[in-house]
């Protein structure tokens, strides 16, 4: 720095002792802000002896600087969720005892109601399937052995007419199944491309089929 | 009102058709999903649908109510600036 620190600015006939200085900002007995006195921050949520009352911490900085700093954090407690906090389960349980119990064991049953739900959509999708193996299979094989037995007593030209009848319409089925569910995973990469582009709910369930 | 189902968004349902399909799946080729380029990305979107399907119910039961109170010619949501 080519100009003196603020310090060598000081007279030399100043008494040593009287005002405090700092060598960077200088002398520091300029106060700008009022007096210390505690910060208007109150909880107006909660009441004054609830434990959940959001607690307020003030500090106060300076004035080492010159210039008084407050510095305030809040800390705010919210609750979301199908069981009430536990302040709120405490005001009904003096109502009314079993509401805790009542309302935990509420909220389990419905866990488990949509769970037993998901379970049970999915194991009826992978029986229907599973039963369309079958059926497939069966009426397959009943085509093929069909065949061949018409083809055994002497209809050749019958039996290769019901063996290719019968493959032409399981790969018939194949092929239009398999068209099906790409269709169907096309249009949820759809979906899923809106959603991940933030795109509205409303437009979203107007343009859904 | 929309349809939309904002869960299983990976794969495709199982069917009657896709068991009878299945006979001549030998190789397997049935199976497949929607990927997602990283596993973060798929947690992201995992986490975005189940909000979506919230809103939907939202958006499904506000949109009956409207319906219901106002008439069916409401219409629920923001105007679209797109």
């Amino acid at each position: 720095m080519l100009e003196d620190p603020p310090a060598a600015k000081v007279k030399p006939s100043d008494k040593p002792g009287g005002l405090k200085e700092d060598e960077v900002s200088g002398p520091n007995e300029i106060v700008l802000s009022a007096p210390l006195e505690p910060p208007i921050i109150a909880d107006t949520t909660s009441s004054a002896d609830s434990e959940y009352r959001a607690p307020v911490e003030s500090e106060f900085v300076g004035p080492a600087s010159g210039v008084r700093q407050i510095i305030e954090r809040r800390r705010v407690k919210v609750h979301i969720g199908p069981i009430p906090d536990p302040e709120t389960l405490k005001e009904l349980a003096a109502l009314y005892s079993e509401a805790p119990r009542l309302i935990i064991e509420d909220s389990h049953a419905q866990t488990s109601h949509r769970i037993e739900m998901e379970t049970m959509r999915m194991k009826t999708a992978s029986t229907l399937a599973l039963r369309g193996q079958l059926i497939g299979g069966s009426l397959g094989a009943i085509g093929l052995v069909g065949s061949l037995i018409v083809a055994g007593i002497g209809q050749g030209w019958a039996g290769f007419g019901i063996a290719l009848t019968s493959l032409g319409g399981l790969v018939s089925i194949f092929v239009y199944g398999r068209n099906q569910q790409t269709k169907e995973r096309i249009g949820k990469q759809a979906l899923r491309d809106k959603m991940a582009e933030g795109e509205p709910i409303d437009e979203i369930e107007r343009s859904s089929p | 009102m929309g349809k939309n189902d904002y869960t299983g968004l990976l794969y495709a349902e199982p069917s009657l058709l896709e068991g009878f399909a299945r006979v001549l799946d030998v190789g397997g080729v049935f199976d497949d999903f929607n990927y997602s380029p990283t596993p973060e990305q798929a947690d992201r979107l995992a986490l975005i649908s189940d909000w979506y399907a919230v809103g939907a119910d939202l958006h499904r039961a506000i949109s009956r109510y409207l319906a219901d109170k106002i008439g069916a010619a409401t219409h629920v949501g923001r105007s679209s600036g797109r």
